[in-house]
């Protein structure tokens, strides 16, 4: 994960963020497609992402399914109820906090 | 996409089982983690099997394996099904037991009683789980999650009710054990009945 030490606080909301949008995703679909929408830019890497989506299962915010694909099982994770709600609340805390780095970092553009 | 074949994905999960994956499910989940990399790699780079896997694990094959046996106990799943309608009867059923055994004259022994029972079913419970792990020689962390919260009732009841033969339980503290206890066992056979749906289509699908 490039400049990993920035992103790290991040990673749940980012994965519940995806989840919100695509209602079920498997681990490797998020770490393609987090690379896909940050370009390339952020690598979410399989050691920080799977105990982050077992923390947030064992949380009660995510539920898990799992499927027959292509002669293995897959597991995927959707948001429980109280994951979308607690989504909600996560996503303005990081919007808060981009803006108070906005105006930290670059006062002029901060409003 | 090619996809991989039964004998391939075989060898990845045998691959992780060397490298001391221990439990089953992380190890299935894991392994389709890398068969759906793998399949990418010798579909976009053109790459046999056993080349895409080799390249894959060693640009990978540290952070696939990190935190690879941890296991996050469901701290706040549990807590929740406290307050779920079925608990709240079943609290409400000891609250109305209790009661009557607070109006009998011997209520210290009958305490001590319903002590020794649940403190006899926990140990009963954590016994037959191990001999079960000893004899299939699995381990599954979404059930071994669960017994963390067994763990904490075994110690609020040994805190609360005294230490095997010293009883120094009341009303309330044998009532709030037995409650969760219970609710514990609700949860885990419905934890069971939902990883028995998962393991059924593990086991078919896969033959693993």
């Amino acid at each position: 994960m490039k400049n990993s030490q920035l992103y790290k606080g991040s990673l749940t909301t980012i994965i519940m963020k995806l989840l919100v949008e695509n209602n079920r995703m498997y681990g490797y679909e998020i770490t393609q497609k987090v690379k896909e929408i940050t370009k390339g830019e952020l690598n979410i890497t399989e050691g920080a992402l799977y105990p982050a989506l077992h923390k947030l299962e064992s949380e009660g915010i995510l539920d898990v399914e799992m499927e027959k694909v292509d002669n293995r099982v897959r597991k995927y994770y959707k948001l429980t109820e109280s994951g979308q709600k607690e989504t909600i609340n996560r996503l303005a805390e990081l919007e808060e906090f981009i803006r108070n780095m906005q105006s930290i970092v670059n006062p002029k553009f901060s409003h | 996409m090619q996809k991989l074949t039964l004998e391939q994905i075989k060898f990845i999960d045998a691959y992780l089982q060397k490298s001391d994956v221990i439990f089953v499910d992380i190890r299935a989940e894991l392994t389709d983690h890398v068969a759906s990399a793998v399949e990418e790699k010798m579909e976009v780079e053109n790459l046999d099997f056993y080349d895409a896997f080799k390249d894959f694990m060693i640009h990978n094959k540290k952070e696939i394996l990190r935190n690879k046996n941890n296991v996050f106990p469901p701290l706040w799943s549990f807590a929740r099904t406290l307050y779920k309608s079925y608990n709240i009867i079943v609290g409400l059923l000891i609250i109305a037991l209790f009661y009557f055994i607070s109006l009998h004259a011997d209520q210290q022994i009958i305490l001590r009683k319903i002590h020794l029972t649940v403190l006899s079913g926990i140990i009963i419970f954590a016994l037959v789980q191990g001999i079960i792990t000893i004899v299939t020689r699995k381990r599954y962390a979404y059930l071994e999650k669960v017994t963390f919260w067994l763990m904490i009732i075994y110690y609020i009841n040994l805190i609360s009710n005294g230490f095997y033969q010293v009883f120094q339980g009341s009303v309330i503290s044998v009532g709030v054990v037995l409650f969760l206890f219970i609710a514990f066992l609700i949860y885990f056979t419905k934890t069971i009945l939902k990883f028995k749906a998962y393991n059924r289509s593990y086991k078919t699908e896969t033959n693993l």
